[in-house]
């Protein structure tokens, strides 16, 4: 949070809490608390600041601050309603982000507009897992009310609330909301393994760390044991390197006990529920240009369709090629022979010239099996077989055009002949 | 269901992720403290906690509270749910301080390891030589596997082929906090050690650490590395960073003389103890109870007759009774003790408030009426008290609503009595942390003016030597309060309390001259200890100033 949005939630933490806010100069405000809450602030009034400072004339508020803290945990405990959002996934910005998707050739339309609703019950589970420290986490999963289906609810709190509406629709009645909770729990728990998972290996490199350091000193320990001249007996040496075994064992032992966390320390826990109900918009677009016609099915909740078929990147601008698919337009390639387009994998360059031709229109010398455009290959008046054009010799008598394996000298065959 | 709007939903939310623990970025257990902990406190806590991942070897300056700092670590651990089992190995002078300071500013009871049943507890307090003693209690230590293991003046662990270093290194633990003001005293490899028992070979080997950092004992090298890696695994914060001084405090002694009356019931309730520490055995007679007889025959008659009454009349023969009853009327007869005039003509030569303190509830209950007749205004505060009625005391008192408050130091921990400078030992405990904890009431943080300290020790009396030995040579009331703690622990580990001694030195005392030799020889222990510690304490300084460890304090 930075100080704006800590600012937001104190004030409307305060108005919703009944607690009098005043300032009283600039950037210090004067608190006065509702009579129930008295006990929980010890205090009647007090004065607060979000500057560092003027913390020596009034409580300086941050996140981890006991004032905002104790707050929170008040808000946390007020009584709980039943909220109905509104989740509007309109088409207007993902149609306007598909023609800047698309190059200029191409020419994209939309037809066939509907909407569709579905409304979930979403709930929000504080996640807590306890190993050397305690990890937390507030994850929400919605149900939809229609199909029973269960999946995880892709926002965090301040992307879903800048997009949600309060709905203007009465609140569903939901008869087996017990039922629902109780399989949203264990959707929770199932996906609580996941989350044990992703906190040990966020830890799993401190822990070698400290087996390494245990290694290495006790390593070091029986290396200077190994060069020690005044090692006694043979029996007390064999008990100390006992020793040391058991030593570098119970300490790595107390090292893993320390750092790995364990599906049993996980708790989970439900702590807020919302009626959504998201209208997604779908149409149909098409896009065409000279080699094709594409077709897509578009909705509102959708980030991007589109994809390189060479690449897989979304970022476009994106093109038809003439095979159909889609393409990123830096990767397309236009034969110089047929004036089709594909991708440039599919392209060879003309060992002579360098221009861009495409497999079916390439030629190939005989001699090096380079690929040539046509300008560039011809055929040998010897063996008759095709090659480039700067593989070629004139015979110096006829003048008639030979590759360099028909002509070894100065003349072709049939010339020294007759000479 | 209600509905609700979804503005409140989202402030809801919101509330729900502010109170999301995430790692160490606050400690949550503060609300739960008697105390409010110091800016440093917090912040050493925080580090240990979280860079450290909760081993770490906690190194301030005497007097800037390295015990809290290691509650609030215990009670932050605690809070989250992320330890249970803790073990502290302090000195044994120190084992019912940090019991009293744990349970009075942190709700956590320690049992100590030579109550029956410790093996059940989860927090357990034990002095650093009592586990090593004896081979049973070694080994049921070394079969447990703690949480926490918590050292205070772990100093003691700066020679590594010590019994103690050993076991202290082989207990099973997950975490391990050090404290220590002098971690290391005549030698570099001293701090070695120290953190060798934290994390084994964090340092490498002993040999490559004299090899790398050392060039003799008292000199480092490579003092940039050097200093990196401590500042990793230690914390250090130096009182002219930390503390804005606090006002003088001075110290007004009046001996005073019995009078004939007074004189005779001291004496004889002296050599009645003698008596009958001689003649029964410590079955029938526990030492303990004559001890607190002898105290309490330093304060007043009134709480002498209780014991007699109670503890030793039941117990005596016949003709012991007869004694006894002679002597209780004897006691019957001082109503007015010229201590209790001292004291009156003290408390009414200002208009000040005053709190006079005694370790004994009878003499509580004298003093009380004493003053009440004489028309003072007088609150009295006691561990008999519940929450609610203690704190009705103070704020009664606060508001000077009373000029005297009479208190004993049961139950009075966590009171903070700052706004009032007038102390007055009416006894004076013989154990001179619980003198220092009385003044520490008044002489801390938000004391403004000079704190007045009166001792009224009787001429003659155990109180007279004592009191020597604390003024002149140790110099108790001029302390950095939590110097004593430290000064403490250079004192050789015995089997008894400085009390248990005093007691026995009056009981065994043959007469006046050898008490006094016997108590002069405590205040040489107790000379040598300081004399150690401020040597050790400035050669530390010297050292760990050099190596540039210290952490930024909070003014």
């Amino acid at each position: 949070m930075d100080i704006h949005e800590l600012k937001a939630y104190f004030f409307n933490a305060c108005a919703f809490l009944h607690i009098e806010i005043n300032e009283i100069q600039p950037d210090i405000y004067h608190l006065v608390f509702p009579k129930k809450l008295h006990h929980v602030f010890k205090e009647e009034q007090m004065n607060i600041t979000f500057l560092k400072e003027h913390q020596h004339l009034a409580s300086f508020i941050t996140t981890e601050s006991y004032v905002l803290q104790k707050i929170a945990h008040v808000v946390t405990q007020q009584p709980k309603g039943m909220s109905h959002a509104f989740l509007p996934f309109s088409l207007q910005e993902v149609k306007q982000r598909a023609r800047q998707l698309f190059s200029p050739d191409c020419t994209i339309t939309f037809q066939q507009e509907n909407t569709i609703t579905q409304r979930y019950l979403v709930l929000w589970f504080k996640f807590t897992l306890k190993g050397f420290k305690v990890e937390e986490s507030l994850r929400a999963f919605k149900y939809n009310l229609a199909t029973g289906d269960i999946s995880f609810l892709p926002f965090d709190l301040q992307e879903l609330f800048s997009r949600v509406t309060e709905s203007k629709k009465a609140l569903p009645t939901i008869e087996n909301i017990e039922e629902i909770n109780e399989k949203m729990m264990k959707k929770a728990t199932k996906s609580g393994a996941s989350f044990v998972k992703e906190k040990t290996s966020e830890v799993e490199q401190e822990l070698e760390k400290e087996i390494k350091r245990i290694h290495d000193y006790y390593d070091l320990l029986q290396l200077e044991d190994a060069f020690a001249e005044t090692a006694s007996t043979v029996e007390t040496r064999e008990e100390r390197e006992e020793s040391l075994k058991s030593e570098r064992y119970l300490l790595i032992e107390q090292q893993k006990i320390k750092y790995t966390f364990h599906e049993e320390d996980l708790t989970i826990e439900p702590v807020e529920m919302v009626v959504l109900t998201e209208e997604i918009e779908y149409c149909e677009m098409t896009v065409s240009n000279s080699f094709g016609t594409h077709h897509f099915t578009l909705s509102g909740d959708m980030e991007n369709p589109f994809i390189c078929s060479l690449t897989k990147r979304k970022d476009g601008p994106f093109t038809l090629i003439s095979d159909g698919r889609i393409l990123l337009q830096e990767k397309a390639r236009v034969c110089t022979e047929c004036l089709q387009t594909f991708d440039y994998t599919q392209m060879k360059l003309c060992a002579v010239c360098d221009t861009s031709v495409c497999h079916s229109c390439a030629k190939r010398s005989s001699l090096t099996q380079a690929a040539l455009c046509s300008k560039h290959a011809t055929s040998c008046q010897g063996c008759r077989q095709q090659v480039a054009t700067n593989e070629i010799q004139e015979c110096g008598s006829c003048r008639d055009p030979y590759c360099r394996s028909c002509l070894s000298g100065e003349l072709c065959e049939l010339c020294f002949d007759l000479y | 269901m209600k509905k609700q709007l979804l503005s409140d939903l989202y402030l809801r939310l919101q509330s729900q992720d502010i109170l999301l623990q995430k790692g160490y970025d606050r400690l949550l257990c503060l609300p739960e403290l008697s105390i409010e902990p110091k800016p440093w406190q917090i912040e050493t806590a925080l580090k240990a906690l979280g860079d450290m991942q909760g081993s770490a070897l906690l190194a301030d300056e005497v007097g800037l509270g390295k015990t809290v700092e290691a509650g609030l670590i215990m009670k932050e651990l605690i809070h989250r749910g992320l330890i249970r089992s803790i073990l502290v190995l302090v000195p044994s002078p120190l084992i019912e301080q940090w019991k009293v300071e744990m349970e009075e500013k942190f709700s956590l009871s320690f049992t100590d390891m030579r109550q029956k049943g410790w093996e059940k507890q989860e927090l357990v307090i034990t002095s650093l030589q009592y586990p090593i003693r004896s081979k049973e209690r070694k080994a049921k230590l070394l079969t447990k596997t703690f949480d926490l293991v918590i050292v205070d003046e772990a100093h003691a662990l700066k020679n590594h082929q010590t019994s103690l270093y050993k076991f202290v290194y082989q207990l099973k633990r997950k975490n391990t906090i050090l404290l220590s003001a002098t971690p290391l005293q005549n030698d570099m490899r001293e701090i070695y050690n120290l953190i060798n028992i934290m994390k084994p070979g964090y340092l490498k080997s002993r040999r490559i650490f004299r090899k790398e950092y050392m060039i003799d004992r008292f000199t480092p090298k490579n003092v940039k590395r050097l200093k990196d890696l401590l500042n990793d695994v230690m914390i250090r914060h130096r009182r002219a960073n930390t503390l804005t001084e606090l006002p003088k405090r001075s110290l007004l002694n009046s001996v005073i003389e019995m009078d004939s009356l007074e004189k005779s019931f001291y004496n004889d309730v002296t050599e009645f103890c003698k008596k009958i520490h001689l003649d029964y055995d410590k079955k029938t007679m526990s030492i303990m109870t004559l001890i607190l007889l002898l105290k309490e025959n330093t304060s007043s008659p009134q709480a002498v007759i209780s014991t007699l009454e109670k503890s030793i009349l039941p117990k005596l023969s016949k003709d012991d009774q007869k004694v006894c009853k002679q002597l209780i009327a004897l006691g019957q007869q001082v109503q007015v003790t010229s201590k209790m005039k001292k004291m009156k003509e003290i408390v009414s030569s200002s208009s000040e408030q005053y709190i006079i303190y005694s370790e004994f509830q009878h003499s509580i209950e004298h003093l009380r009426s004493y003053l009440e007749k004489n028309g003072f205004s007088v609150v009295t505060f006691s561990g008999a008290l519940n929450s609610k009625q203690k704190e009705a005391v103070i704020q009664t008192f606060k508001e000077g609503k009373a000029k005297i408050l009479l208190s004993t130091e049961a139950g009075g921990q966590g009171i903070n009595l700052q706004f009032c400078r007038n102390l007055i030992h009416f006894d004076l405990p013989w154990n001179p942390m619980r003198i220092e904890q009385r003044i520490g009431r008044v002489h801390r943080f938000g004391q403004t003016k000079e704190v007045q300290i009166y001792t009224i020790p009787t001429s003659g009396t155990i109180d007279e030597y004592l009191l020597y030995i604390l003024t002149s040579k140790i110099n108790l009331f001029e302390m950095i309060i939590g110097e004593l703690d430290t000064v403490m622990s250079y004192m050789k580990e015995g089997n008894e309390t400085l009390e248990t001694t005093i007691g026995k030195i009056l009981l065994d005392s043959k007469n006046s001259k050898e008490i006094e030799e016997k108590m002069k020889k405590i205040g040489e222990d107790l000379v040598k200890a300081r004399n150690e510690f401020v040597e050790n304490e400035t050669q530390s300084s010297k050292l760990l100033n050099h190596i540039g460890v210290e952490t930024n304090g909070h003014s």
